[in-house]
């Protein structure tokens, strides 16, 4: 059984379709000892760091996912609140504290004339990294991006894209996995990624 | 490199899908679910579905066959229509779709668009803009264009508004370009190339495409980040497939097909 945590993700139906075609059990559960207790975990996000978090601590989630020994995806801001800090918060305050389970930050993609942000589209994904799950052929790719923010490059990082600079897209650390697109919305690429980590 | 958006655009009207030309005259071509699956698997690179006439007849987009686009499409896709406050845009994309488009609803209350940024992020929001240009006042905006007899210009200029909505928190904008919609003429590259000018989010050109040259010639002359067309994709003057083929052997940056999708492609055929 795979967990879904829906707290900061307004849109499951397509993560939901995607489980469904590669035939995986799913739930939609905010119960931290569903969660803790479920085989793979999937944290969603989508929307502005700061409430996500207050979100996540609201529902008193925070110490759950941190403490997840299962494989446990974060997709897109899911993948972002996984790391220390980000500086996706309220205007002129401070970065806003995240889970803090991968020691990096979250900052803004710097604005340069004649670019377009968000990072929105179809991008290509290219290794940087060994994983267990994929071959380095096989992850090589288009994937669809929708962010503003962008997750701090270290040795979690295995593979990344091209946005004026070298931009995280999969990044591994311990349990944890994060993808900074949407492999829900990114066609048949997408979906064999999730099944290289789910199935 | 981030590749250049082919977007097929679905005018509803009714439960079905249709097109018109400069804005009237509208033609059946088929149901939703339908056409949205023939376009993923042609190589679209996302879909926006336009209720045409929700704003003008005053309600919103209905969202039964928003959820099951959700449960059928794996690309992003758009919905327009009739959304005028945070609680419609709520439901929209509860129901699955990516991003909501205003277009005259913002026009009308401006601050629905920072509202709206608020409530969801500004990856989104976009903003539709039907612009038309006279002699006598340049480019102008419009809304109610789906309605010929309610249609009505706004006080500010096209890029005015252009500026005024990404200042507000629009993550995208769609600039229509009325005086070449539906004509296949090509798109108003010179309107285009000004609003990138002004634009620091995605711009997806409207109006116009004819031929796989207009798409070629809008991405190397305006920069735009994608571009839109119905009529040559729901007449299939113009396969989507084709047109990538073409763009990329130009040396534009384009997505492939998935090398998943050649591999089970030649599963079926063993």
């Amino acid at each position: 059984m795979i967990t879904i945590i829906p707290t900061v993700g307004s849109n499951l139906n397509s993560i939901c379709s995607a489980l469904d075609r590669l035939e995986l059990t799913w739930q939609i559960s905010e119960d931290p000892k569903e969660i803790t207790n479920s085989e793979k975990v999937i944290l969603p996000g989508v929307g502005h760091a700061e409430t996500a978090m207050a979100k996540l601590k609201a529902k008193g989630l925070e110490e759950t996912v941190r403490s997840l020994s299962q494989l446990t995806l974060g997709i897109c801001l899911g993948m972002q609140l996984l790391f220390e800090e980000s500086e996706e918060s309220d205007e002129g305050a401070m970065p806003v504290r995240c889970l803090s389970i991968i020691p990096g930050r979250v900052k803004e993609i710097a604005f340069k004339p004649g670019m377009s942000l968000p990072h929105m589209g179809w991008n290509q994904v290219k290794p940087a990294g060994n994983s267990a799950h994929w071959q380095a052929e096989d992850v090589e790719d288009y994937y669809y991006f929708v962010h503003g923010y962008y997750c701090e490059n270290g040795p979690w990082v295995k593979a990344v894209t091209d946005y004026v600079e070298a931009i995280p897209a999969i990044v591994e650390y311990k349990n944890f996995v994060g993808m900074q697109f949407h492999p829900e919305k990114s066609s048949t690429a997408g979906l064999e990624l999730l099944r290289s980590y789910l199935s | 490199m981030l590749s250049k958006r082919i977007i097929p655009c679905l005018d509803v009207k009714a439960g079905t899908v249709v097109k018109g030309v400069n804005f009237r005259q509208h033609r059946e071509v088929g149901g939703i679910l339908d056409l949205a699956r023939y376009y993923t698997e042609e190589g679209a690179d996302e879909l926006v579905f336009y209720d045409i006439t929700a704003s003008a007849e005053g309600r919103r987009v209905t969202t039964d066959w928003i959820s099951k686009l959700a449960k059928v499409l794996d690309i992003p896709f758009c919905v327009a229509g009739g959304i005028r406050s945070v609680e419609d845009a709520n439901e929209v994309l509860r129901a699955g779709a990516d991003k909501i488009s205003v277009n005259s609803p913002a026009i009308k209350d401006p601050d629905l668009i920072n509202r709206l940024a608020k409530a969801f992020g500004r990856q989104c929001v976009v903003v539709g803009i039907d612009s038309h240009w006279s002699e006598e006042h340049g480019y102008e905006s419009y809304r109610n264009t789906g309605i010929p007899e309610l249609m009505s210009k706004q006080e500010k200029s096209t890029f005015d508004w252009l500026v005024e909505v990404q200042e507000r928190g629009a993550g995208e904008i769609v600039l229509n370009c009325m005086g070449s919609d539906g004509t296949k003429d090509g798109y108003d590259c010179k309107q285009l190339a000004k609003a990138r000018s002004l634009c620091g989010v995605p711009l997806i050109a409207s109006g116009g495409a004819g031929c796989a040259e207009d798409f070629y010639e809008v991405f190397t002359k305006t920069q735009v980040d994608g571009a839109l067309a119905a009529s040559i994709f729901h007449n299939k003057t113009l396969r989507i497939g084709a047109l990538k083929k073409y763009l990329a052997s130009r040396n534009l940056p384009i997505r492939k097909e998935s090398k998943w999708e050649t591999k089970q492609l030649q599963t079926f055929k063993a």
